[in-house]
């Protein structure tokens, strides 16, 4: 841990809402209760692929307690967006709330409101509806073969209609530099097809929605957003209504990786349901239905790669095929964002990226942790080590080599979105990472067990990034970044921050409540957060791409500047000085080296309000410049049995540069959690469907398993290093660290797998299945090979 | 909605009562971690439940002239706990030990577990290990013994009459020279459903490091947990050693194909079980 010169920062402090957490005070959306509360229930498609011939819902609503079934021909005849994230000509609309055309299994076919959840769900069962079953394509290669059955008619972009032709809703073909001659130069050109798999956010908080008529004729919502006003634009324009007719609320979340980004229409249903009935309105979903309506976009990526004979890289293709499933949540960005992600892991002069999205009778994806990265990182990170051991160059030397570095560019979300490095800590990150997990002894040595030689070892390491926000140099034409925050000092000296950027559970929150302490000086404890609402914060983008800490933390440290600066001058006044000859520390103020004849802050506060000098007070409004690069390093050392294909993480070095750590607590636990979260995603996580019906095989936590607490390595065996950077564009020198802690950690198990039993796995997840079968067909060849020598001496002897 | 009724004896005179109730429809609930999802997801619509938690007659552990009996409503987690178990029925307390999570093996009891019949359930393949007879009451209050073959009539799926219900297991005492044990593999470390089990109870002699009697349990690969009765004849009078435990994984491996031809998981189980045969070896005979 680096030593810095911050009061405040760096430390490890309580998240500020973490007692209430853990005395069960804390309410989340789904404990809200309002009297004359109605529950909402979604009947979903029991097919894949199927067109509602008719429906009839007269015994639906004879069941008790019912007050509400709507159907297709009730919602809004307005084609909608999931999530509001993308600038508006880029924004994807192709779903109505409820539709006649239903795409997956699980889909939005009515709805009900009623007195109890029973009531609902009963009432459910009444709704008679006749299908017409069309024909599914379940995988991205079903789909696109000529005789699938079209999945969406229609669909804009912007207010543009997107041609429809098949499956394919939109591709991509751009070029940076000279591929053709970066790869006619090269002396060695390797060219790979992975495949990532389809896991679920399984974050612990289910989506839930609680939408409240208010006297004013406007509604309160109430919901498990990442952005209280990404939604407001959403759910307005669904619902055909103007965005501040909704006053959305601010709520503490149970997680998200990216679950909550968009609205999974269960809160614009509910809202609708609110208006039509006038009364309070709650949905929450179950478990299954969270497997049915979110999820990490498989990707098949192939990766064509130019290097000299050094290991420099000279040029670098990528082409992605992206199943978005049956509605293109974030339009085609998920394409765009794995394909552009591979342009930014390494130096490279010549670069093209092609791609094509795909709609698929299957739930419809979402973000997931690290928002196309992850795949990306998938390709590139298992390209690099296959290269390295082609080349005869040190794996970890192969990359150093070909490192971006401070005054690169960098393209952070896809090549549209243009910032230049200015910090990195990459070679912290893979000196400390090498010497942590004892590369040079543990390369070379498989046996740990002498007298158990079926289980054998190995080490591996991928490194990578994530992006901090979106931010560009110049406004890019892709995505949303901008952020507010208002300051306020009250009169007891506390200092109120009213924002609208949503802690998802990381401790966005307390970061800004930090960042605010160390900038004026005040007690961690004397800052409050509003949780707030969209009627009295600014604007403010959703809290995705690791932006909650770098973005939306700008405005926070430009208001806390100005709100101390009307603080230094009012205790000017008081102590008869100029502002430049006063401090503020802990809660007090004083002139330099006199810190014994303080005045309190609360003091100074009322002085200047009593007064009538003014309100120490602030509103900023920051559009951020760049969107740096968190760099992170994973190493892991993992034993494989090479009997049932077991594999277990037995040590692992966690590396980031995150820039200026605000809470180290928080930090460590991102570390950790991205960890985690990559090994799970690297072993065991998919989601199946059947091929031919679309049927879910595991949409629960007992079919879809995540890795407990038991398949992590001890902690003692798990390092955390973090490098001593300094982010010039951040608050306060951060940057971010959410999702870049996970993006690597697959490839890194997949290349510690490799060197433990020399098995190359392509397709996530590497099951206990498929590497037990090729562990077998690698000893088969090996038998084959042995036998072969032995006939060779053999006939020599002869 | 149809309406249920549930019934909560609280002795065995009470359950035969309530038992006379019982139609095909009801449901018999021991620790309910099983039953209660089903009832979440309307998988299933009982007209009766008859809540076994409450009669406290059958939670109990003990031994009676060499002997072991449990009570129906014995926990997962008491099981594991008991130094008699721990002593003289070792692969019970092993599968007791690797059973779901620290809440389900709180809630979850033997008499569920038998009853539920479900081919990957842990306790079975150390029952038939242990050769352990199921007691069964009916609604005249009626008790009888059945060996646990008998009870598993097929995936989830028991022999035993509307009117009847599970209310302990008894198997003889395997004290030394009897050790045993218990494998499983899922697809990660904890919390997990067995993809194949195995329990290993043999009578082993350390004078002559011999193995002069084996009773060999299979789970999750067949219908219901078995027992390799072939096997069990071979490993008698053999010496334990590495070829030993190599024969032995490739038996289990035969045994596996016969059980489950054709099956999609076949090539990954007949593979893998020999790793589950050598953690078997290594827990019994430390090599």
């Amino acid at each position: 841990m680096p030593v810095n010169k911050y009061d405040v920062l760096g430390k490890r402090l309580d998240k500020i809402e973490a007692r209430q957490k853990a005395t069960g005070k804390l309410k989340f959306t789904g404990d809200l209760k309002f009297p004359g509360m109605l529950h909402c229930k979604i009947l979903r498609s029991p097919h894949a692929h199927a067109i509602v011939k008719s429906i009839d819902t007269s015994e639906a609503f004879k069941v008790d307690g019912v007050v509400d079934v709507i159907t297709y021909e009730d919602v809004p005849k307005i084609l909608s967006m999931h999530q509001f994230l993308h600038v508006p000509e880029v924004m994807y609309y192709d779903s109505y709330l409820l539709e006649k055309h239903v795409r997956h299994v699980g889909d939005r076919v009515a709805a009900v409101a009623a007195t109890t959840e029973e009531a609902a769900k009963e009432a459910l069962k009444k709704i008679k509806v006749e299908y017409e079953i069309l024909p599914a394509a379940i995988t991205a290669e079903d789909a696109l073969k000529p005789d699938a059955a079209q999945i969406h008619e229609e669909a804009k972009r912007g207010d543009k209609p997107v041609e429809l032709k098949g499956n394919v809703l939109d591709t991509c073909d751009v070029t940076i530099g000279d591929v053709d001659k970066g790869f006619a130069d090269a002396d060695y050109v390797i060219e790979r097809t992975y495949r990532t798999s389809k896991p679920n956010n399984g974050q612990l908080e289910r989506t839930a929605v609680v939408c409240v008529p208010r006297d004013d004729g406007r509604l309160d919502v109430y919901a498990t957003s990442q952005g209280i006003h990404a939604m407001r634009m959403n759910i307005s324009h669904s619902l055909g209504i103007p965005a501040s007719k909704l006053n959305c609320h601010r709520m503490y979340l149970g997680g998200t990786f990216g679950a909550h980004i968009h609205t999974g229409f269960i809160e614009n249903i509910c809202a609708f349901l609110a208006l039509r009935t006038g009364r309070p309105v709650r949905g929450e979903k179950t478990r299954e239905e969270m497997f049915l309506s979110c999820g990490r976009h498989p990707m098949i990526v192939k990766v064509k790669a130019g290097f000299t004979k050094d290991g420099k890289l000279l040029a670098l293709h990528s082409d992605v095929t992206d199943d978005t499933g049956s509605y293109a949540f974030s339009g085609s960005s998920k394409m765009a964002l794995t394909a552009g992600f591979t342009l930014s892991m390494y130096k490279c002069p010549n670069l093209r990226i092609t791609g094509r999205s795909v709609y698929t009778n299957t739930p419809p994806l979402t973000a997931m942790r690290g928002a196309g990265n992850p795949q990306a990182h998938w390709a590139v990170e298992n390209m690099m080590e296959e290269a390295a051991e082609d080349l005869g160059i040190d794996p970890i030397e192969l990359r150093r080599m070909n490192l971006l570095q401070v005054g690169d560019r960098f393209f952070g979300q896809g090549p549209q979105v243009i910032s230049t490095i200015r910090s990195s800590g990459n070679d912290q990150l893979l000196e400390k990472g090498k010497k942590l997990i004892g590369w040079d002894e543990k390369r070379n040595n498989h046996i740990p067990y002498p007298d158990k030689p079926w289980i054998r070892r190995g080490v591996g390491m991928a490194r990578g990034f994530h992006t901090s926000g979106c931010g560009s140099e110049k406004p890019n034409a892709f995505i949303i970044d901008h952020s507010c925050a208002t300051l306020k000092m009250n009169e007891d000296g506390t200092a109120q921050l009213m924002n609208a950027a949503a802690d998802l559970g990381a401790g966005t929150l307390s970061a800004h409540a930090s960042l605010v302490a160390e900038v004026i000086g005040l007690k961690y404890e004397d800052v409050i957060v509003n949780l707030g609402d969209s009627d009295s914060a600014p604007f403010d983008g959703p809290t995705h791409a690791s932006r909650g800490l770098y973005g939306a933390g700008q405005p926070v440290v430009k208001a806390a500047e100005e709100v101390k600066q009307i603080l230094l001058e009012w205790a000017a006044r008081m102590f008869q000085c100029g502002p430049e000859d006063v401090e503020i520390k802990e809660s007090k103020v004083f002139k330099h080296n006199e810190p014994e004849n303080y005045i309190p802050v609360a003091d100074v506060v009322r002085k200047g309000h009593f007064s009538g000098w003014g309100a120490a007070a602030s509103t900023a409004s920051v559009r951020p410049k760049a969107c740096p690069p968190h760099f992170i390093a994973i190493f892991v050392e993992v034993e494989v049995n090479t009997l049932t294909g077991q594999v277990k993480v037995v040590n692992a070095v966690s590396g980031v540069d995150t820039g200026t750590v605000v809470n180290l607590n928080n930090v460590e636990g991102q570390m950790v959690g991205g960890l985690h979260m990559g090994m799970g995603y690297a072993l065991i996580e998919d989601t199946i469907f059947d091929r031919k019906t679309g049927e879910p095989k595991n949409a629960s936590f007992a079919g879809f398993h995540i890795l407990t607490v038991k398949d992590m390595p001890d902690p003692d065996n798990i390092d955390l290093v973090i490098a001593d950077t300094f982010e010039p564009t951040g608050p306060l020198g951060a940057k971010g660290i959410g999702e870049g802690v996970t993006n690597p950690v697959a490839p890194a198990v997949a290349n510690a797998i490799y060197n433990a039993v020399g098995v190359r796995i392509n397709d996530l997840p590497m099951t206990q299945e498929k590497l037990l079968a090729k562990i077998k067909e690698v000893e088969a060849k090996m038998d084959d090979l042995a036998m072969t020598q032995k006939n060779v001496k053999e006939t020599v002897r002869e | 909605m149809s309406s249920l009724q549930v019934l909560t004896p609280k002795n065995n005179t009470e359950l035969a009562e309530a038992l006379k109730q019982a139609t095909p429809k009801s449901k018999i609930l021991g620790g309910g971690t099983d039953l209660v999802i089903l009832l979440n997801k309307d998988e299933i619509e009982p007209d009766l439940i008859i809540d076994m938690t409450a009669n406290k007659e059958l939670n109990y552990i003990k031994e009676e002239d060499g002997d072991i009996y449990i009570g129906a409503i014995t926990t997962i987690t008491e099981i594991h706990d008991s130094e008699l178990i721990n002593e003289k029925a070792r692969c019970l307390a092993k599968a007791c030990e690797k059973f779901g999570s620290t809440q389900i093996r709180n809630k979850a009891t033997i008499g569920g577990n038998i009853a539920n019949a479900s081919p990957a359930g842990d306790t079975l393949p150390a029952l038939k290990a242990l050769d352990a007879e199921v007691s069964v009451i009916n609604s005249k209050g009626e008790a009888r013994f059945l060996p646990l073959g008998d009870v598993l009539a097929g995936p989830n799926k028991n022999s035993l009459n509307v009117d009847e219900a599970v209310i302990g297991v008894k198997f003889s005492a395997h004290a030394k020279p009897w050790i045993s044990t218990f494998a499983k593999l899922g697809t990660r470390t904890a919390v997990t459903i067995s993809r194949i089990s195995l329990a290993v109870n043999v009578v082993y002699d350390e004078a002559t490091n011999t193995i002069n009697d084996a009773k060999i349990a299979l789970g999750a690969v067949g219908k219901a947990a078995f027992r390799a009765a072939k096997l069990e004849e071979e490993l008698k009078g053999k010496v334990v050693n590495k070829e030993l435990r190599a024969k032995f994984a490739e038996k289990l491996s035969e045994v596996i194909q016969e059980s489950i031809p054709g099956r999609a998981s076949l090539p990954y189980k007949k593979e893998a079980i020999k790793g589950v045969a050598y953690q078997a070896f290594e827990d019994l005979f430390s090599m």
